[in-house]
């Protein structure tokens, strides 16, 4: 069933809907070509971030202009696209990607993993299994791991070239020394392949360990930075720790979701007010709701 | 209460929508058409088609319009347009001595060849706030003379000799000019990274936000950032350019209209260690529209570079923190909710703290 | 490397049925991604389109944009050069400059020897390949067809996967067998049968011999 209709009077109507000068997937046809060979490339060479011209699209840089663009860029007649933002399919961001594909396409939504096919999504990975035939778009606000311990873009390049990563090492021991755990919170760095170190985007550790010899395609976009990666399914990905400190995902200490109790999702917390406890729900709303309608 | 915990967001974000195209377009006054923005606020509109790289004058006065004189979303709003056209020619190389000039002055030299005009600029103008202007009321001359000075189209106007020229043939400048003829650098369709050739640079600074390139330059040019630079402009021309393309069928050169022009030349005083230090060099600045402080940041950012040589993070900075669109939405991006991020910081606060030798395990989880 | 055929001289038919339109070019790029992600798997394009266009340049007529270097290989390809170039706007290139290659019949070892591997900084100026195989494809162990199978490893690959071919060029072969460039450097290959079926071996796949038509590995 299509929701298209749902966004009837839209001010995109009138602008994408019937209009004819507006092509199938909002971008023209030698953009859709350029995104796709870059991603080509990019399956190849897991990690390699490869440099594409990337387009301005309808959201603002920093907004997900490089997710969307390869949404539209692999996008065909039939897939069905489930977006989501920190986990949530009604996050107001991921209602305007949403809407933006389905009305220059004409395809389905759903907000069920297991209906969709492209899964575009900012700073989470759904809970729910998926499998080969399904794709996660992941939007990347900084695709470069090493930012942090290097700010000239040859040296970048080298250090990636050469498989130079010996700063990134030290940074983290020097971590590790000054506070007794390694404080990266979101978008752990990690070995892809056993090759390139990859941001992973701010999706959280509990996360991370969904990219390691998955089942599908994860492919990154970098609108603003102009650059895509991808980790193929089956991949090593290995988040940078040493011998004898474990990786660690959040730690929630019991806490449960409020709605369906689940202590085995990623859960975010609502401040208590009044001096009220704080209370937890699951970030992956259409898992949470899932959950409560078994 | 976060408006991403609310249901329906399609209905909040259409209700903003709403109340947006609503109190703008229904507002008591008048609404403004287009040719009011291309008549009364030209420097505006030239000022955003050159940062959304297009030439399209009504194009641009929507876009400002819907935007409601935001500049970055006005820009936006165009480049987005321009990603679902598709490409369909490329216009021939015009040079810039077939520029019809409506303004040029040469601060190097009293009497350079060819004529000085000031045109319509408002340099020298007192900076007093006029409660009459835009009446009819200070207008001095009758409307199709002043039309005539300003476009003034008689020939001696085009191929006017350069500066630069003058000081060639005076053996000051030194010899920069490529034998080969490179495709120039397509900075819509390929990223442009340091080490990135000299057109890549300049289409950048072309497209580049206004104040970003000041600041730029300022920041460079005087210091905290860089070097003492004696910079003096050789040419500062405003003009118009013919539009070219090839006919398709008979591969002739057909002329499919006109787009003016900032064109700057800044002249380097040559200085350094393993310089020509009996020479000058030069450095170039050229954008869509009538906007010369960004032609002149340009043509000094353009040498400054090409001085540096890759030593210092200049070429870096130029490539990759002007464009308007990109600094601008990243910065507003931190208006998206972070609830994911910020949740797995306060987990590493906490697991600090833990850590600590002093803090009593069992504390507060 | 200019075409002897232009426009005119073209077979009109065969030009127009080059041209893939928005939707079928989205499907050939998702068999094309596909069949990278998880190399030796194997994948159709659709009759319709595979009947109408010639074989193993369709990687090419989907993916080529505005001045995108190509090579088609072999003695008879200035037509088939000129049809793509013509459809999808690319450009003729030499088998050095080319990012996309299609190897219609056969290839001596010193023309794969120039086709680009890329480098360490740009492994994405690396050409990637679309090579014709005349017979069948298999994955399955137990399949009745015969010819070369190999062994395949690494990203995109569950574990490890074979894969038959009943025909598979020499050249082609040696080079996945011993790859002579140090990862990332490397050419992605997709090979293409006269069914249209699609298996692609990328850069990032480790290959053995398990056995050969004209030779029995231990």
């Amino acid at each position: 069933m299509t929701m298209s209709a749902v966004y009837n009077g839209s001010n995109l109507d009138s602008i994408v809907g019937e209009d004819p000068g507006i092509p199938f997937a909002l971008l023209d046809e030698e953009s859709k070509r350029e995104i796709r060979r870059a991603l080509l490339h990019a399956v190849c060479v897991p990690g390699y971030q490869v440099p594409f011209g990337s387009r301005e699209m309808p959201v603002a840089r920093g907004w997900g202009s490089g997710g969307l663009q390869i949404t539209l860029a692999i996008v065909g007649k039939t897939d069905i696209v489930k977006v989501i933002d920190q986990g949530d399919d009604e996050g107001v961001n991921a209602v305007n990607l949403r809407r933006l594909v389905v009305t220059s396409t004409g395809i389905e939504e759903s907000s069920e993993v297991v209906e969709s096919t492209i899964i575009q999504s900012r700073h989470r990975i759904p809970e729910d299994e998926m499998i080969n035939s399904h794709t996660l778009v992941l939007q990347v606000p900084v695709p470069e791991p090493l930012r942090g311990v290097e700010r000239d873009m040859r040296e970048l390049a080298r250090m990636h070239a050469e498989a130079d990563y010996s700063r990134m090492w030290v940074s983290l021991y020097e971590d590790k020394v000054r506070n007794g755990v390694i404080t990266q919170t979101t978008g752990y760095p990690c070995l892809v392949n056993g090759r390139y170190v990859v941001a992973t985007t701010p999706i959280p550790r509990w996360d991370i360990p969904r990219l390691h010899d998955s089942q599908f395609l994860t492919l990154f976009g970098a609108g603003r930075e102009k650059r895509v990666y991808a980790i193929p399914p089956y991949t090593l990905v290995e988040p940078l720790t040493f011998e004898d400190v474990p990786f660690e995902v959040e730690q929630a200490n019991g806490a449960q979701c409020r709605l369906c109790n689940s202590s085995e999702s990623f859960l975010v917390e609502s401040p208590g007010t009044n001096g009220d406890a704080g209370t937890w729900t699951c970030s992956d709303t259409a898992w949470c709701r899932a959950r409560r309608t078994k | 209460m976060g408006y991403a915990a609310a249901r329906g967001g399609l209905t909040a974000i259409r209700n903003a929508e709403d109340l947006v195209r609503t109190l703008r377009d229904m507002d008591e006054s008048e609404q403004i058409e287009l040719d009011q923005f291309i008549g009364r606020l030209r420097l505006l509109v030239d000022r955003i088609m050159g940062e959304a790289g297009m030439w399209e004058p009504r194009l641009t006065a929507l876009a400002i319009r819907q935007a409601e004189g935001d500049h970055i979303e006005s820009v936006h709003l165009l480049r987005a347009y321009k990603s679902t056209l598709p490409r369909i020619a490329s216009t021939e190389p015009v040079h810039v001595d077939e520029m019809r000039l409506l303004r040029r002055v040469v601060p190097a030299f009293r009497e350079p060849g060819g004529p000085q005009i000031l045109g319509r600029s408002t340099d020298y103008s007192a900076r007093m706030l006029d409660p009459r202007s835009g009446s009819g009321a200070t207008a001095s001359l009758e409307p199709e003379v002043a039309t005539q000075i300003a476009d003034n189209s008689s020939t001696v106007q085009t191929n006017t000799p350069r500066l630069m020229n003058v000081l060639r043939d005076m053996d000051l400048l030194t010899d920069r000019r490529r034998t080969d003829d490179p495709e120039p650098f397509d900075i819509t369709r390929t990223p442009a990274r340091p080490p990135a050739p000299r057109s890549a640079r300049l289409s950048s600074m072309a497209r580049a936000e206004t104040g970003a390139l000041l600041n730029q330059w300022y920041r460079n040019i005087l210091g905290p950032d860089g070097y003492l630079h004696e910079v003096t402009l050789g040419e500062v021309r405003h003009g118009e350019l013919p539009i070219r393309i090839k006919h398709p069928y008979t591969n002739g050169s057909v002329s499919i209209g006109a787009l003016r022009v900032t064109e700057v030349e800044a002249i380097e005083d040559l200085n350094g260690v393993d310089e020509d230090r009996d020479r000058f060099d030069i450095g170039y600045g050229l954008c869509l529209g009538h906007n010369e402080r960004k032609a002149i940041a340009m043509a000094n950012l353009d040498i400054a570079c090409h001085r540096d040589g890759s030593k210092s993070s200049l070429e870096q900075s130029i490539l990759l923190t002007t464009d308007g669109l990109d600094s601008a939405g990243f910065l507003e991006h931190l208006k998206l909710p972070h609830y994911v991020t910020f949740r797995s910081m306060m987990e590493r606060k906490i697991a600090v703290r833990n850590a600590r030798p002093t803090v009593q395990k069992g504390d507060k989880a | 490397m200019s075409s002897t055929f232009s426009l005119s001289t073209i077979d009109p038919v065969r030009l127009s049925n080059a041209f893939l339109d928005v939707h079928e070019s989205q499907h050939v790029f998702t068999v094309l991604l596909n069949s990278l992600s998880n190399p030796g798997t194997i994948h159709s394009v659709n009759q319709a389109i595979w009947e109408r266009t010639d074989g193993c340049a369709v990687p090419l007529l989907a993916l080529l944009g505005h001045e995108t270097p190509f090579c088609v290989l072999g003695d008879h390809s200035e037509e088939l050069t000129a049809i793509v170039q013509h459809v999808t706007t690319g450009r003729p290139s030499s088998l050095k400059d080319a990012r996309y290659i299609a190897i219609p019949h056969s290839v001596t070892s010193e023309e794969f020897a120039e086709i680009s591997t890329g480098s360490d900084l740009r492994p994405d100026s690396a050409a990637q390949i679309s090579v014709y195989c005349s017979g069948r494809f298999s994955t399955s162990a137990s399949s009745n067809i015969k010819g070369t199978s190999v062994r395949l490893s690494g990203p995109g690959v569950n574990g490890e996967a074979e894969l038959t071919f009943e025909h598979i060029d020499s050249v082609v072969l040696a080079s996945l067998l011993n790859r002579k460039f140090a990862f990332p450097r490397g050419h992605d290959i997709w090979f293409c049968n006269s069914e249209g079926q699609v298996v692609a071996i990328p850069r990032s796949t480790t290959v053995t011999l398990i056995s050969s038509s004209t030779k029995k590995v231990s």
